[in-house]
């Protein structure tokens, strides 16, 4: 178990998957980060008119708003600069990939790819870098 | 008659004697004039047109013997030819008979001075006395080259016709009307194999027999009505040999009124070849069409089964990621209580959930291989090349296999050249060609094995080389290596339990780079899988739009 330093980081899980959610929800709980949880696009731009997390870990592919339109609704680089976003799907579609980092989403990693620690490194990379992590 | 007139008469008949010579001289056909009782037939005099026809000038021919003077000195006149011709002169001369020879070709000078080639036909003509003795003899020649040509032509004209007619099997008939009876010549004899080969005659009923039984009515009528109508006959029609051949035939007349009544004559010309011919052609007709309709079915079909294809592969990539999120929160899950989320487990249970965890990997590494296949199936793998060392990259592939390599009781040795080998590769996808073929040197190994891994640089090309000590492969299973999903069968097939995509992922990859995988292997030997790259080359990017 990866843990964190003592900074109250925020971190947005936008994932549609029930049983995602609640691991990252779970293992990020574990390492003393707070968060905020949505299920798709839509709850999540509801949840950032109160909120201004850190990190938003976000999925591509979910219903009601995907992680694309979601990204063309909040248009970060205006509206959000200071938050980063991790692109975190399932799927490797270079354009996919290559729309969400035009819209604003500076890190990605293939969700089958991260075992709970690995995610948490992520995270805490993401955090501390300026630039984005591959 | 006074002394005058007579003197006059003297006068002329002695100017005639010179005057005979002289209309000799101007006849108008070449001849010579000889002494038949010269044994040699001493050529006395020679007309001018001989002189001029056989190029042949009087001082070289008169007072000569007449076998020396040309034509006789030509090639042509053997010995023995001139012998037999001087037995055929003493012959007419003894009988007082002319004997004429076979026309000859040879040279001649024209009126134009053109010299050419005529057919010359040469008499001797015995001259008699008033007492009948031969005391002088005539050689005329004729120039028949005009009746032989014409002949030659007439015979050509004749055979052509002939030819003619037996290649277009034309017979000629005419029917009687009063005695209804049909006279035919030879080719039609032929064509309704009648017995005889020359003309016959025959009963119109009788020919009419062998005309086949569908056709009659029709050829009947047809006949019927011409006659009363005096109108054009035309049917065609088929006829039954006797043989029991069918053959088709075109028959054509047109009854002529003559004097002793009605005559109706015409031609019929065998049409069997050109009908066969035509069905021939029909039938290439039929068969391109059925072609082309064949081949655009099998256009459709192959559309469709391209769409089938698509569709596969679709669902593949579809299944694939979908397939990905179940083992992804099995991962996350167990990799909570491995990693210590969720409090804390006994070793025993840290083992039993590692080796559920393990086995979840290897699941989504199978999940990503069957993704990767199916992009280089469509044609949507896409390399992002960049200049790598291969050999850093073969010593860390060592590095992260190190645990595989130990927890299956082997050895690993590298065997690198020492000097940095730069390849252009895309490296994620180039250390998975590696890495797939170095899993299954791991896992096709009795434990206790050795694994070599040996790089080598050979002027613009390298070799990496994956050598064990492993069951090795049956020459008869070397060609299904690279196939998609071929599973070869082994001691430890089982127990390793691959994908069958490992390997044919790893010949795409390489093959994408440039290069290709050679495989030498002895069964309970081992094998050795030589990856040959290019050093330093460009490497196709194929038009697709994803990449890992």
């Amino acid at each position: 178990m990866v843990n964190m330093s003592d900074k109250n980081l925020q971190v947005l899980i936008v994932e549609d998957e029930q049983l995602l959610n609640e691991a990252y929800a779970r293992v990020l709980t574990a390492a003393n980060i707070a968060l905020l949880r949505a299920y798709n696009g839509k709850e999540a731009l509801e949840l950032l008119k109160e909120n201004k997390p850190d990190i938003i870990l976000l999925d591509l592919r979910m219903p009601v708003m995907d992680g694309i339109e979601f990204l063309k609704r909040l248009n970060p680089k205006e509206n959000c600069p200071e938050t980063k976003i991790i692109v975190f799907s399932n799927y490797d579609d270079q354009r996919e990939i290559d729309e969400a980092f035009s819209l604003g989403a500076m890190h990605y990693m293939l969700k089958a790819w991260a075992t709970p620690d690995e995610l948490v490194k992520l995270i805490r990379e993401v955090d501390n870098a300026s630039q984005p992590v591959s | 008659m006074n002394s005058r007139t007579l003197r006059s008469e003297i006068d002329t008949a002695k100017h005639s004697t010179i005057d005979y010579r002289q209309i000799f001289r101007d006849i108008p056909d070449p001849c010579l004039l000889l002494d038949a009782a010269d044994p040699d037939y001493t050529v006395i005099e020679v007309s001018k047109a001989r002189e001029s026809i056989l190029d042949a000038p009087r001082e070289e021919v008169v007072g000569r013997p007449l076998f020396s003077v040309p034509p006789y000195t030509t090639e042509m006149f053997t010995d023995a030819f001139i012998q037999d011709l001087r037995e055929h002169m003493r012959h007419a001369i003894r009988t007082g008979r002319s004997y004429q020879l076979e026309p000859m070709p040879l040279p001649v000078r024209g009126v134009n001075g053109v010299k050419r080639t005529a057919y010359l036909q040469t008499t001797y003509v015995p001259l008699r006395d008033p007492s009948g003795a031969v005391r002088y003899a005539l050689v005329i020649t004729h120039d028949v080259s005009d009746e032989i040509h014409a002949a030659e032509q007439a015979k050509t004209i004749e055979s052509r016709l002939s030819a003619a007619l037996k290649m277009g099997n034309v017979g000629s008939w005419v029917y009687d009307v009063a005695t209804g009876r049909v006279i035919g010549d030879g080719n039609f004899m032929r064509m309704f194999k009648m017995s005889k080969k020359s003309a016959a005659t025959y009963s119109l009923d009788m020919l009419m027999e062998s005309v086949h039984p569908d056709d009659r009515m029709r050829v009947t009528a047809s006949v019927k009505q011409s006659l009363e109508q005096g109108s054009l006959f035309e049917e065609e029609y088929r006829v039954i040999l006797s043989d029991g051949t069918q053959r088709w035939l075109l028959a054509r007349g047109e009854p002529v009124a003559q004097e002793d009544g009605l005559q109706f004559s015409g031609v019929v010309v065998d049409l069997t070849e050109q009908r066969d011919l035509r069905a021939q052609v029909e039938l290439a007709r039929e068969q391109d069409r059925l072609n082309r309709r064949a081949a655009r079915i099998l256009q459709q079909r192959n559309e469709e089964l391209e769409a089938i294809s698509r569709s596969k592969d679709e669902f593949v990539a579809l299944a694939s990621h979908q397939l990905r999120t179940p083992a992804t929160a099995v991962k996350q899950y167990i990799g909570m209580v491995l990693q210590g989320y969720v409090g804390g487990i006994t070793s025993e249970q840290a083992d039993v959930l590692g080796r559920a965890f393990e086995s979840n990997e290897r699941q989504i590494q199978i999940i990503n291989q069957i993704l990767s296949a199916a992009r280089v199936d469509t044609g949507r793998l896409v390399m992002a090349p960049a200049s790598i060392d291969l050999r850093l990259l073969a010593q860390s592939i060592a590095r992260d296999m190190e645990s595989d390599v130990q927890g299956s009781g082997h050895t690993l040795t590298l065997n690198l050249t020492p000097n940095p080998v730069q390849v252009t590769a895309d490296i994620d996808y180039l250390r998975m060609a590696i890495e797939n073929i170095l899993h299954n040197a791991i896992v096709y190994t009795p434990p206790g094995g050795h694994i070599t891994l040996t790089l080598k640089a050979r002027g613009s090309s390298c070799v990496l080389s994956i050598i064990d000590t492993g069951v090795g492969i049956k020459k008869a299973d070397l060609s299904k290596l690279f196939v998609k999903f071929s599973r070869i069968h082994n001691p430890l097939s089982v127990e390793a339990g691959g994908s069958g995509i490992g390997l044919y992922l790893a010949a795409e990859i390489v093959r994408l780079h440039g290069g290709v995988i050679d495989v030498e292997s002895r069964v309970g030997k081992g094998s050795t899988f030589a990856i040959s790259m290019p050093i330093v080359k460009d490497i196709g990017v194929k038009s697709a739009h994803e990449q890992s």
